[in-house]
């Protein structure tokens, strides 16, 4: 185990504001939202709107490294990590081309699925309607000749590991690489197992990150079945109300963000900015509640934040600033409200919240690894975005509602993420002195 | 990689759950491999004539079931066996239990059930059976699901790394336990037999057009199977504290990637190479102290190929003095089950240490190296067999390592 802290030298984002953390945040800083009618034929699907990433594949193109990479070849998961991780790589002057240097990089990140292209398959394969039932379905014998409509790449593109194959090849990571998978808190389990990864000695530098694409038919048909969708009938730009009564459900959307974790000997070596360092994380479990419902309460995050708190030497006093899910659904965020006055104490109510579900959507994975975008944005530039469509709180959130950005002397920045999962993970990041 | 030598808490495995096509437990798969012979049959789930016929590892002893998606009926099975394998009780519930699983596709099935209410009649009200569907959909609830039928409130997760997800999940399993992050933690992996993926397959020219012979001349592609397989690791204080059954010890993993092309594997195994000395160093083990490799032997052209550069580099020195360690694949046997495919190679291997019994590769006739290939039918070892690596390998070039060693009769520690 290296006694180096780990740092991070760069992010990157895409997000529907634009690439890079300063489309996002000063989007953020003057109040908007990018939620917005959807294009057909996606509007078909309720509520019709959301945050789209409107980068065309063509932006890759000027990226570190992507001059090879090729969109036609990717999903919309694969191709929003890999702007996100070009665009970390260009924020913090990584090297690519060093020879040796690639087996002591990884790359971990997380989705929560990778399957946004299933849907052609199935117009290839052939509804039918099931006389009995009166109910469409795929007619099998149809798929040997609706598969042969896929290319090799249609078929391998939708494996779960392509976004982590596309951004191992970009960054030169031959070293630990990994995808999670299946809850928005996996975007922050990639950065905190990536802090183990190289305390261990596994890597000297890790790219760690998140990817959401809640705006496509798949997912927007699995949450429409479960009844998590937010209303149609809301304006879009007001859809988003993390800890608000008004919030009618998850808005779709879209997102990803990629930190660059390095030793703190390593990035000094080369001169690098040094942003913050990621001086904890933690993660707890609630008892699994298996296909309905949220967790029983907010023991969970209460014990994340505690547990990432105390590895990195602090305690809730500290704390200037926080970056939450806000998933915009009224069952989690009042979990997520109610951990947070826990954990916050007496300085709940003057601790800025940051949300992102009011300016873009739901992001999924990348909710974690956009946070931690957020906070290190606050700690930089001592300016944090105020609070979007929270107008009318929840009883259980004491945080700030002022929608006016405010200027501080931000020290020590939290994400702490409440998850529909039960699983819940919190990421400290410190200013150093330089 | 820094470490050297074995890592403390000492982990080990303690109990087993495993559906496959040789049948509904591990008692049936050892078995199989035991004797040599393959589980691998025609294709019953779809009519695979349009595709010119083809061979799967279907779990043909099970019938489908409507009302729940097969990979969670798999991983039902599965977590019975290895709860009454592993002698829990109620002391084994909390948040000292965690769960890590590796898939592939997940809930494949149920990804066309997804359209078929709504691809036609988008604003219709969903059914129960939409609901359920939809939930069991993400490739992460298998872990949910696990994680409530065993009580596992601790640490979950989920890889998804393809061929490599289940290896990649037992390592993460063994740095949470290391960690003190869990005292105990099911790993493992499951992948159900899906015509979507079958077709994928065959588009892409991976499956076998008749036989899967892995490490043969005459090999030509890949079987899918399908399978759950669920392995319980604990800190070795834990296990003998309790009594339980050790199966073997996991001294070390690790995993890297080719970072070469997104599909096509390093023809020299350099990932391969990598991951496998990542897994020395975390174990303190060289390539004098392997006894067994169970490969991932897909009976691809490339995979084998590459498989066999990496190992000829590794162990060149033994292979020029003629001592070369055994080397088989399970592939033969179950098929490949993708994501459940490491998890299933591990647990061969801990089978082998565990009973001293090297398991062959079925139908290889034709090695491509004169190495010490084990085929035919298990081959006893007399207590020679002391440690087993297990190496697995995915599209997308990730590749990963394990280290596995029989544990002493009456000197457990």
């Amino acid at each position: 185990m290296t006694s180096d802290r780990v740092v991070v030298t760069g992010f990157g984002v895409a997000s529907p504001f634009g690439l890079g953390i300063d489309a996002l945040y000063d989007g953020m800083l003057a109040g908007q939202s990018m939620v917005g009618e959807l294009p057909s034929p996606r509007s078909a699907l309720a509520p019709g709107y959301g945050g789209l990433v409107t980068l065309k594949a063509s932006a890759i193109r000027g990226l570190p490294n992507s001059r090879d990479m090729r969109p036609g070849t990717m999903t919309r998961y694969t191709f929003l990590s890999t702007l996100a991780l070009g665009n970390a790589m260009e924020h913090g002057d990584c090297p690519w081309d060093d020879g040796d240097g690639a087996l002591r990089r990884g790359f971990y990140v997380a989705s929560y699925t990778n399957s946004d292209r299933f849907d052609k398959y199935v117009r290839f394969a052939h509804h039918v309607i099931d006389q009995d039932q009166d109910r469409p379905f795929i007619n099998d014998s149809e798929v040997p000749q609706a598969i042969r409509k896929f290319s090799g790449f249609e078929f391998l593109k939708l494996m779960n590991n392509m976004p982590t194959a596309h951004g191992g090849i970009q960054g030169r990571c031959q070293g630990p690489c990994n995808t999670f998978l299946g809850t928005p808190s996996g975007g922050a389990q990639a950065i905190g197992r990536s802090l183990a990864a190289i305390r261990d000695g596994l890597a000297d530098t890790m790219y760690a990150g998140g990817v959401g694409s809640s705006a496509h038919d798949h997912m927007m048909m699995v949450r429409a079945t479960r009844g998590l969708n937010s209303s149609a009938e809301v304006a879009p730009v007001q859809a988003g109300r993390p800890f608000d009564r008004g919030a009618t459900g998850i808005v779709p959307g879209e997102g990803s963000a990629v930190l660059v974790l390095e030793r703190e000997s390593t990035a000094r070596a080369r001169g690098a900015k040094i942003y913050a360092e990621l001086a904890g994380y933690g993660e707890w479990f609630a008892p699994p509640a298996t296909r309905e419902g949220v967790q029983p309460g907010p023991e969970a995050t209460i014990r994340s934040m505690a547990a990432a708190l105390k590895m990195a030497g602090a305690d809730s006093g500290d704390v200037d600033v926080v970056a939450v899910h806000g998933e915009s659904r009224n069952d989690l965020d009042a979990l997520e409200a109610s951990a947070l006055a826990e954990s916050l104490g007496s300085r709940v109510s003057e601790v800025p919240v940051m949300a992102l579900a009011a300016h873009v959507g739901s992001v999924e994975a990348a909710v974690g690894p956009m946070g931690a975008a957020l906070v290190l944005q606050a700690l930089e530039t001592g300016k944090v975005p105020g609070a979007l469509n929270r107008q009318d709180p929840l009883p259980e959130y004491q945080g700030p509602t002022s929608s006016e950005s405010v200027t501080m002397d931000a020290r020590l920045g939290v994400v702490s993420l409440t998850t529909r999962e039960g699983v819940s993970s919190a990421l400290v990041f410190r200013k150093l002195e330089n | 990689m820094e470490q050297q030598g074995p890592a403390e808490p000492r982990v080990v495995v303690t109990g087993l759950g495993m559906v496959s096509a040789a049948g509904p437990d591990v008692g049936s798969a050892w078995q199989l491999i035991r004797e040599g012979r393959s589980a691998l049959a025609p294709v019953e789930l779809f009519d695979s004539a349009p595709y010119g016929g083809a061979l799967s590892g279907e779990a043909l002893h099970l019938e489908r079931e409507r009302g729940e998606d097969r990979s969670l009926q798999l991983l039902r099975l599965a977590s019975a066996e290895l709860l009454a394998d592993s002698g829990w009780g109620e002391e084994q519930r909390g948040a000292d239990t965690g769960v890590v699983l590796g898939t592939c596709q997940g809930a494949i099935e149920n990804a066309k059930g997804i359209h078929r209410s709504f691809s036609s009649r988008p604003h219709t009200a969903p059914t129960s059976e939409d609901r359920r569907a939809f939930a069991e959909y993400r490739p992460g609830f298998g872990t949910q699901f696990l994680a409530d039928r065993l009580g596992a409130e601790g640490p979950r997760s989920t890889v998804g790394m393809v061929c490599v997800s289940s290896s990649v999940a037992i390592i993460h399993a063994l740095d949470l336990l290391r960690r003190g992050a869990a005292r105990r933690i099911v790993a493992g992996g499951f992948e159900s037999f899906s015509q979507f993926v079958f077709s994928g397959f065959h588009c892409i020219g991976a499956l076998a057009t008749g036989r899967l012979r892995p490490f043969d001349e005459q090999r030509d592609g890949t079987v899918l199977g399908e399978a759950a397989v669920l392995l319980t690791l604990e800190r070795l204080e834990d296990a003998e504290a309790r009594g339980a059954h050790i199966y073997a010890e996991v001294l070390g993993g690790g995993y890297a990637a080719d970072a070469f092309h997104m599909t096509a594997p390093d023809p020299e195994g350099g990932g391969l190479e990598r991951a496998i000395r990542h897994a020395f160093a975390d174990s303190g083990l060289g390539t004098d102290d392997v006894d067994y490799v169970c490969a991932h032997g897909t009976g691809t052209v490339f995979n084998d190929g590459m498989e066999c550069a990496t190992f000829g580099r590794l162990f060149a020195e033994r292979a020029a003095s003629g001592t070369m360690p055994a080397i088989s694949s399970m592939k033969s046997v179950f098929g490949h089950t993708l994501g459940a495919a490491g998890a299933l190679d591990a647990v061969a291997s801990v089978l082998a240490l565990d009973r001293g019994m090297l398991p062959p590769s079925v139908a290889l006739e034709q090695p491509i190296a004169d190495w010490d290939f084990v085929c035919g039918t298990g081959r006893d070892c007399n207590g020679e067999l002391k440690i087993a690596l297990s190496t697995n390998s995915a599209f997308g070039g990730n590749n990963s390592a394990l280290l596995l060693a029989r544990i002493q009769r009456g000197a457990q520690g």
